[in-house]
Order: C-alpha cells, then structure tokens, then sequence
C-alpha cells in the first residue's frame, strides 16, 4: 500500500472523530473541579461541607504473624493501601439513584470515618473503621473493613445498612501519629441499571477524592448492587490515580463466582507501575470470625522483565500462591531459583502467552539470599533477584 | 521564600479562569483525547483527570497564554498513562446490556474501520500517541517531538513503525477480502 493512500486513510479515519464534541456531563466535571479542588489545603473547610476526621488511638503494629508487614512494605504502601480503603469507603456511599446524578458540591456525599487502627470490631454503614498507615510518602488510610451481604439478601432493600468486617491492620504504622484528620469527598459519581429479565444489576461509578496530612489522592471505585448473580458478573478493574507524587496504580477487583454472596467482591492486586504487587486482605467469612485470606502473590512478566516492583518484592518462605501475568507482546516462561541455584518453580517448555496468567503453587524453601525469578525463554533480559523474607 | 498564601478573591479569580479556558479547549481536548485512546468513555475520563491535574498545577503555568500548548502535554501525557494502564488490564464489560453512558459511542463498523481500529489498537502506547498526533493533529515531526520531548529522530522512528503495522494489517484484511 503507497504511503499516500496509507495518509489518506489514515486522515479519513482520524477526522471521524472532528465532529465529537465533549458530553455535557464531562463539561459538568470539569466545571466542578475547583469546586472541589481547594488549594490551599487550610481552606478545604470552606470547600466541602462535611469533614471527616479520622480518630486513631494509639495502636500495635503487629499483624500476628507477620505477613503482612513484609508483602505490604514491598507494595509502594501508601498507594496499595489507598485502592483498599476507598473501596471500602465508597461501598458505604449511600448512591442509590439509577440515573447519572448531578456533579457538584451541593450533591456531593460524604462519609465520617472513625479510626481505630488496629482494632478489630463490627460497625454499621455510614461509619467505618479505618487503620492509617504512615509510610515515607505520607500518611494514608487503610480500611480494614469488608462488606458481607446475606446470601440471597435483596440489596436494593437494605437501606444502605450493612455489616463490616474489620481487622488488624498491620503494617507500617507510626505509634507516634494517633491522630489523622482528613477530607474525602466524591468528586462525581455515575450510576446506571441494567435489567435483564427482570434482574437488575446496579452499577456505580465513583470518583473521589482524599485529602489528609499534606497529601491527596484520586481514583475512581466501581460498586455492584442488585439481585443478579455475582456468577453472571465478569471481574471488574477500578483504577485508581495517585495525585502529589502517588503512582498510578490499578486494582483488580474480582467478583467471587458464587451465588452465596451476591455482592461480595476482592480485591486479588495492585498494579504500581510496572507489576502487579500482592494485596492481602482481611475477610470476614463468618461474624466473630476474622480469617485473613493470603492472597497469591501477582507478578506481571513483560518483554523486558518484571518490572520495579519485583525487585522490590520480598516473597514468604512457605507454601506460596505464584500468579505470573504475562503483560508483555509475546510468549514468555517462568522460573523461580533459590539462591544455590536450585530450580523451584517452571520449566523452560511451559510458555505464557500474552495476556494469559499462570498459577504456581510451591513450597518456598527458606533462602537467605533471596530467589531469583527469569523467563527462561530469554534469562539474560529478565533475571530479577527478590528478596526472602525472614 | 515561600509563596504567599492565596487569598479567597485569588482562587476565585483562578477557578474563574479557570473554567473559562476549559470550556474554550474541552471540545478539542476531548477529540484529541478520543483520537489518541479510541474510546469515548476512556476520552472523557483522561480529559477530567487532565483538568484536575491542570488545576492542580496551575501555579507552574507562568504565562496563561500559552495554557493550550501547556495543557496539552499535560492531555496527552494523561492519554499515555491510559493507555499504559489499559495495556497491562483487559477490562471486561460486566454484561451485554447497552451501557447508557456511551450512547454517544461512535458505532460505524465497516470492515475497514473495524481493520483499522483492531490495528491501532494492537498499537503500542507510543505509536498510538504519535500517529494521533500526526494524523488527527497534523502536527509536524518537530511539533510532536516538543510536544512529547523526545527527539524528531524517534518520533520519525515511531510513525515509521506504527504504519509498517498500520499497512501490513490492512494489507492482510484485503488480501483476506480478496480470496
């Protein structure tokens, strides 16, 4: 094909779009962002109607049996942990018109958020324990709560009352900053219904916002209701973007396919720039009963490797739940090693297409000098030395 | 020294300003952000995330006249971090049922278009950027290298790649069409 039908076409295709105009609704988002968008930050309070404060006490670090602490501090913490709690705080928004809703302060929800880091208890809607977690980015808030809906339980008659679950936090905490106060507001929200004979499946669309402790941070949050089956349901992503120098990250949010729980959901990893990084998270199966689940561990593999998150990465001695995520263009393998080069995970004939994932299951041996992940199909561009944890 | 502290008149002379300049690039900026992404709902998020971040660093903006340029290196460079984002997350619709929100969605699908879509789309985030640019901006070599900060060599080097595969795919759909 000549270059100058290729421009043609090119052109032709392209100047489709010159007649697009922006929707009235992106006209009302942007028209809102001063509104919402206080600087500086000693006059949010004449900004947003309502403020949070998050009370904490002072508060344990441990997290029982450590884990945490050494899967979240290889996570770029205070972004990971923000996807989680405006999750959870979202969830509790009491958005429940069908049709996309005015954009603007004067419709703006907001929630009081009570911190106990910590601690683990039950609370209602509208009110949710946070634990906070200040890392070298700042201050952050972690939620450690969960939303647990009765199987079978019709959602849309719930007013908007539901159970939380909560646990300890873990993590990075500073005893020596009990006390955060912050700001959080939806900066717009869409909602829409779908029905499919007669079952309806509610969908909300979130953006907010969080201020607190000199920092702030965007995103965006999907939330389901309504009596469709989470079975019919495909997992969601809910992006989230870090704001005054958070990084961009993705979480995964999976809708559990079972029909026990309608509107439960997980959250499997989060994506910081180059990989996928693990986020466990509490969830209550039973109240009273506070099981944390261990989250496999989520690696994304690209042409070029694993990506800055890997090797910042600290793996658990142990039987541990691999997922490689192949992000790149092309096939590519999988390998663990310890670090007397003893071949634990893969095998230079198992590939990974693109966009596909692989699961491994393995019994980590312990590795003080840590284990070494590579393609095998290309080693040399893609060894990546990750540490063990203790 | 540290910069004083914005008086109640001066943000709302900025938000003022603010809004004013964003009704008269929203359009154009919301065209520029579908063509790069190729996606309506995609588009309209990268322009609002745009804006917030060209609200938030309004104070590095020395001379409003210039806010188109400046603004768009903030659009595109949101547009790019999308499409990074959108590389590593196969986002799947939650169900077939029509989704309100895109009842502006462009549905033209002639086999040509849908070639052209499916090879932009196979496109890397780079390749895409520049060939919107060129394309639909028209922009000059030297423009876009400004633009993204990279040299006119690589942005000749990415357009060359990007319609390489723009004409290898289009030439496999007619020789498809032909047999």
């Amino acid at each position: 094909m000549p270059d100058k039908d290729l421009d043609r076409l090119m052109r032709d295709h392209y100047g489709e779009d010159d007649a697009a105009r922006a929707p009235v609704r992106l006209a009302d988002r942007i028209h809102a962002i001063p509104d919402v968008e206080p600087e500086p930050a000693s006059t949010i309070d004449r900004w947003l109607g309502r403020v949070l404060r998050w009370r904490g006490d002072r508060h344990s670090s441990t997290n029982g049996n450590g884990r945490h602490h050494s899967v979240m501090a290889a996570a770029t913490t205070a972004t990971a942990v923000l996807a989680i709690a405006v999750l959870g705080v979202l969830a509790l928004l009491d958005l429940s018109s069908s049709e996309s809703p005015p954009i603007g302060p004067a419709e703006e929800p907001t929630v009081a958020v009570d911190v106990a880091p910590g601690e683990a208890g039950f609370m209602e809607a509208r009110s949710v324990t946070l634990a906070a977690c200040r890392t070298d980015q700042g201050i952050a808030p972690r939620p450690t709560a969960w939303r647990e809906v009765d199987a079978g339980e019709d959602s849309s008659d719930r007013g908007g009352v539901s159970i939380w679950s909560l646990s300890s936090a873990g993590s990075i905490f500073d005893e020596n900053e009990p006390r955060l106060e912050g700001v959080m507001t939806v900066v717009r929200n869409q909602s829409w219904t779908h029905d499919t004979n007669g079952r309806e499946l509610t969908v909300q669309r979130n953006a907010y916002r969080i201020e607190a402790d000199g920092g702030s941070w965007e995103g965006t949050s999907t939330r389901f209701s309504g009596n469709r089956a989470v079975s019919e349901m495909a997992p969601e992503v809910v992006t989230l973007t870090g704001a005054g120098g958070y990084a961009e990250m993705t979480a995964i949010l999976q809708l559990p396919a079972s029909d026990d729980r309608p509107e439960c959901f997980e959250i499997h990893g989060v994506v910081v720039e180059d990989g996928i990084v693990p986020m466990p998270l509490p969830y209550r199966d039973d109240p009273g009963d506070i099981p944390v689940l261990v989250r496999p561990v989520e690696i994304a593999l690209r042409d070029d490797g694993f990506g800055d998150a890997a090797e910042s990465l600290v793996l658990e001695p142990g039987e541990q739940t691999i997922v490689v995520f192949n992000v790149g263009d092309r096939d590519h393998g999988f390998a663990i090693e310890d670090a007397a080069g003893r071949v634990l995970v893969g095998s230079p004939d198992e590939v990974i297409p693109p966009d596909e994932r692989r699961e491994y299951v393995v019994d980590l041996p312990a590795s003080p000098g840590g284990y070494v992940l590579y393609d095998p199909l290309d080693r040399a561009a893609t060894e990546t030395v990750v540490a063990s944890a203790e | 020294m540290a910069e004083p502290e914005p008086t109640a008149a001066s943000v709302d002379r900025r938000a003022t300003v603010f809004r004013r300049l964003a009704d008269e690039h929203l359009d154009a900026s919301y065209r520029l952000a579908r063509a790069i992404l190729r996606d309506p709902l995609a588009a309209e998020d990268a322009v609002h995330d745009a804006f917030v971040m060209a609200w938030r660093k309004w104070g590095s903006l020395r001379d409003v006249g210039k806010f188109d340029a400046w603004f768009q290196r903030i659009l595109v460079n949101t547009c790019r971090s999308h499409l990074r984002r959108a590389s590593r997350i196969r986002l799947t619709d939650i169900s077939s049922a029509p989704h309100p929100a895109v009842e502006d969605r462009d549905i033209t699908t002639s086999p040509e278009r849908q070639a052209i879509e499916q090879a932009i789309a196979d496109l890397s985030e780079d390749h895409r950027v520049v060939l919107a640019l060129r394309y639909y901006r028209d922009l000059t070599i030297d423009d876009i290298a400004t633009l993204l900060g990279i040299r006119p060599g690589t942005v000749k080097s990415r357009l060359h790649h990007a319609q390489k595969r723009l004409r290898a795919a289009l030439e496999r759909r007619q020789r498809t069409e032909a047999l």
